[in-house]
């Protein structure tokens, strides 16, 4: 749905379309991929939609870039779901 | 001493609360405002089901009404809850499905959306504070208005919408979900709800308070 960029700190924001749990996160939810070090970990935003990034981009102008319409994303991450 | 005149609300969009009058969507039971629920399986329309959550529900009423001095509008709704929650809109529902889904009210061929709006949360705590009462600390209004099915813009129904919706009068139930803004394994402790509720057009606005157990008299 889209990326935030900032100083080398990358954070994709994907809704997820399958159910993963009780290992992952449920069908419908927003999660954040925050990206570095060569590893990727995941959380669970409060989201439910665009409406939700285009509130950060106008928050935070010039670091968000929104994918429209969305796009398959498909990554291995490490799952913390409230951390 | 001037004589007690009613006032004249034929030019406002006039909606009033009530109990609501379907039970079972989301699985809440009758006379039920304010239910806390744990992360469950999905259901139809359902927002926050992958977490702890505080259903907040209403029913409400357009009675019949003219419209004649209003071109076009958007509905209007507030919700005072925790600095730690935030809050979705569900459409609007007159009548249940099978199981706890629920059927939602079509307004020009679709369902009733809502978006996050902070000039409507605004206007409320503002018309809040003219009557002598304000927002306690460690809460405030999250304001939304009705919007295009992307849940992204705006959206004004027009008079001949709004007439062929109300009619003779319009009941239906509002629902809402409430989490945490930042995602928390933790249940939500349940709480009264003051709600605000009117349009971005005429004048009328209402405030109620949802409580966590309805009382006798209640309707």
């Amino acid at each position: 749905m889209g990326t935030r960029r900032e100083a080398g700190d990358i954070r994709d924001v994907v809704r997820i379309d399958e159910e993963w749990r009780p290992d992952g996160p449920a069908k419908n939810s927003i999660v954040e991929v925050r990206q570095g070090d060569g590893a990727r970990v995941a959380r669970y935003l409060s989201w439910i939609g665009y409406g939700d990034l285009d509130d950060a981009e106008a928050d935070e102008p010039r670091v968000w870039e929104l994918v429209e319409p969305a796009e398959p994303y498909d990554a291995r991450a490490d799952w913390r779901p409230f951390n | 001493m001037q004589p007690f005149r009613p006032r004249d609300y034929s030019n406002q969009l006039v909606i009033k609360p009530r109990l609501p009058s379907i039970p079972w969507i989301f699985d809440l039971p009758p006379e039920t405002t304010i239910a806390s629920h744990p992360p469950h399986d999905h259901i139809e329309e359902h927002l926050h089901d992958h977490f702890y959550h505080l259903h907040i529900r209403y029913g409400f009423e357009f009675p019949p009404q003219s419209l004649d001095a209003i071109d076009s509008t958007a509905l209007e709704v507030v919700m005072m809850i925790k600095v730690e929650h935030r809050v979705d809109c569900n459409p609007v529902f007159v009548d249940r499905r099978e199981g706890p889904e629920g059927v939602c009210l079509k307004l020009a061929g679709q369902d009733v959306h809502w978006v996050h709006n902070d000039e409507t949360a605004a206007k409320y705590t503002e018309l809040f504070a003219q009557s002598g009462r304000e927002v306690p600390e460690g809460y405030y209004f999250s304001g939304f208005r009705t919007s295009d099915m992307d849940e992204r813009n705006v959206w004004r129904y027009d008079r001949t919408t709004l007439q062929a919706a109300i009619g003779q009068g319009l009941r239906a139930d509002q629902h809402f979900q409430a989490t945490w803004k930042e995602p928390r394994d933790e249940p939500i402790e349940p709480y009264e709800v003051v709600i605000g509720l009117g349009d971005d057009t005429t004048d009328y606005f209402t405030f109620f308070r949802l409580p966590i157990v309805v009382p006798l008299g209640a309707d």
